[in-house]
């Protein structure tokens, strides 16, 4: 045989398999372009409505920094408060003001702290906001698993979220018996303590706190990524993220409760 | 010895390598701290925090705002009153009977009744019988009915759409028509003399008090601020005030003490109102519910002794209270009811008596007293002329 028939007689041999090869690779890209076309299935996340719908406009809060009482400082208390800020902007109704106007106001004020509800009505009328939310971090351990402790209070300072309250809780019966004026007064201030409370333990080894979280990290996440919603345990970032949108979840919950009407359903947990 | 030496030579390897492998983990372990994450040097463990308390306290351990602990029961009622000549209207054994008006005719009168229902519906009833008539059936709170002075019209304040507001129906039922529309609470309308204009009170959502406004009823998209007050009544004779205006009354508090109420008056002629006067007014004693004779002589009122006494658990004031009635000057004082029972609410009739709500028999109910016999006890004509109220004190 000649070298041409040599390589006449191979090439058969080698042309089918190298047609093989070519059509198990087409299978695996077809297969592969396949995968990466499918994308997951968007959700959206749950959000939180303020009650006060009835009011025209946007409700205004203002947040203090919050104080650091957790016994560590391996963290800034500035962040967290920054993350509560963004946590208050997530709720439908309410608008918050940015962390640095408030240091700027409480810096106009020669103000270092909030420390009695005097400086509550000084802040909260220098802002010109409708409630003052301060607060202190009681626990922060970024070490898997995470624990973060807030404890929040919301102080209600002009009648858009007061006289909110009074209407709904009217009752023209009570009203007329009544031997005195309850009603707010002009110059409405904050009354002798805060119209809502939240506090809240975070520790990520609380199986509670997990499922919280895995229902805060709905559409919050890629369900296809490698941690999944378990990446809000993995950073702590993540993770003050979902502990200030839950205490904040909790105070609008404490609002619905304060402002619902007889017979109104009450609104979900958080 | 080559064995020997071999032996050696792989037990002094096992051994550098033992040895190295000890140095290896001991090093290990003396440099853990090459990795700081996230800081320089692992944080002493915080140390176990219990649960926060769920009040928060910025102040240590002090802590303000404590609720007034009010008393567990309310005062105990007897079912003996004092007042001489009081009847019994309504006889309702469930729910409440209240806010009543009578018609200038005197032939009928409407009011509030959770009787057949845990939220207030109106109702009528034919005085001198028994049969009532439910006018509204809504699911909402229908309170404070009115009827205007031709006796066609009923107003009244109602929550049927989540926010009180007042409502104007016809005297026979049909759908009521909502004339007042903000968010802000609005309450107690009361008809003027001619019947086209409601006055009314309304909780200023700016304010935080409330407010006393005044709307034509068949163009309700202006109303006008009059003043500060709760509870207008507008007096049903025209042009009794002392510069030919009419005269409204209603209830204000003080802003400072204890904020008892007080009886005040005003003059308003052509949609402007004069100076407020206090008729009457007390820090120790609070007058409530003031309402019209029907000759605009007189002012029938609720004086309340202790203001701050008493509420029970659904916050419904049950402590004492008792009629008086007082001429317009504010000159002449006459008691109407005694005893230990909560009486509120005085509807002046044209038939002479003065309808109101009283606890005597443990629930509210509707009652009447004869006015005149109480004026005539007390040494007055009922013809006798009284002097305006000065509006500009």
């Amino acid at each position: 045989m000649t070298s041409a028939q040599t390589m006449l007689a191979r090439a058969p041999a080698g042309l089918i398999g190298r047609a093989v090869l070519a059509l198990v690779l087409s299978g695996l890209l077809q297969g592969c372009e396949g995968f990466t076309n499918r994308k997951p299935e968007l959700t959206p996340p749950t959000v939180t409505r303020a009650p006060y719908a009835g009011q025209p406009g946007e409700v205004l809060w203002g947040v203090v920094p919050l104080a650091n009482e957790s016994g560590t400082d391996v963290f800034d208390p500035l962040i967290v408060s920054d993350k509560l800020v963004a946590a208050v902007e997530e709720v439908e109704g309410i608008r918050a003001v940015p962390l640095n106007r408030t240091l700027q106001a409480m810096h106009a004020l020669e103000m270092r702290g909030v420390r009695d509800p005097g400086d509550i009505a000084r802040l909260a009328d220098a802002m010109g906001v409708d409630g003052l939310v301060v607060g202190t971090i009681t626990a922060f351990d970024p070490y898997d698993p995470p624990t973060i402790g807030l404890s929040i209070a919301l102080y209600a300072r002009t009648p858009a979220m007061g006289a909110q309250a009074a209407q709904a809780g009217i009752d023209p019966r009570a009203l007329s018996a009544s031997p005195t004026d309850h009603t707010p007064g002009p110059g409405f201030r904050p009354g002798d303590g805060p119209t809502a409370l939240a506090s809240a333990h975070l520790d990520a080894r609380d199986h509670g706190v997990l499922v919280a979280l895995r229902d805060y990290a709905q559409g919050r996440h890629d369900p296809e990524g490698a941690l999944g919603w378990r990446r809000y345990t993995a950073s702590m970032d993540l993770y003050t993220q979902f502990a200030t949108q839950h205490l904040v979840a909790e105070l609008v919950r404490q609002e619905h409760l304060r402002l619902a009407t007889p017979g109104e359903d009450e609104p979900p947990a958080p | 010895m080559k064995i020997r030496s071999h032996t050696c030579n792989s037990t002094r390897s096992c051994s550098a390598l033992l040895l190295a492998a000890g140095l290896a983990l001991a090093g290990c372990e003396a440099n853990q701290g090459w990795y700081t994450s996230p800081a320089a040097e692992r944080p002493a463990e915080p140390t176990p925090t219990t649960p926060p308390p769920t009040e928060l306290s910025l102040f240590g351990q002090e802590t303000w705002g404590a609720p007034t602990a009010l008393p567990a029961d309310p005062i105990p009622l007897t079912s003996n009153p004092n007042s001489v000549n009081a009847s019994r209207i309504t006889f309702a054994e469930e729910g409440a009977d209240f806010d009543p008006c009578v018609s200038s005719s005197g032939g009928f009168m409407v009011f509030a009744s959770t009787q057949h229902s845990r939220n207030a519906d109106i109702y009528l009833k034919n005085l001198g019988s028994t049969i009532l008539t439910q006018l509204t059936n809504d699911p909402g709170r229908d309170v404070m009915p009115k009827i205007s002075p031709d006796g066609q019209w009923i107003a009244f304040a109602s929550d049927r759409a989540l926010d009180w507001n007042i409502y104007v129906m016809p005297r026979a039922g049909g759908r009521p028509v909502q004339i007042t529309w903000e968010s802000a609470a609005e309450l107690h309308p009361s008809w003027s003399p001619d019947g086209k204009q409601i006055a009314y009170s309304k909780l200023g959502q700016t304010s935080g008090r409330w407010e006393i406004w005044v709307t034509d009823v068949t163009n309700t998209s202006t109303p006008h601020f009059l003043g500060y007050g709760l509870f207008p009544e507008w007096c049903p004779k025209a042009g009794t005030g002392p510069n030919g205006g009419d005269l409204i009354l209603f209830q204000r508090s003080a802003d400072r003490g204890d904020r008892a109420f007080g009886i005040w008056m005003f003059e308003m002629k052509g949609g402007q109102v004069g100076s407020p006067s206090q008729l009457i007014g007390s820090p120790a004693t609070a007058y409530i519910n003031p309402n019209w004779s029907p000759d605009g002589r007189y002012v029938v009122f609720a004086s309340v002794s202790d203001p701050h006494a008493i509420q029970s658990a659904d916050k419904v004031f049950t402590g004492d209270s008792d009629l008086w009635m007082m001429s317009s000057d504010g000159n002449t004082m006459v008691s109407l009811t005694t005893g230990n029972s909560s009486d509120l609410l005085p509807a002046w009739g044209t038939d002479g008596n003065i309808y109101f709500v009283s606890t005597r028999t443990g629930r509210d109910n509707i009652w009447a007293i004869n006015a005149e016999t109480a004026m005539l006890a007390a040494g007055l004509s009922p013809s006798e002329p009284v002097a305006t109220v000065p509006t500009d004190q």
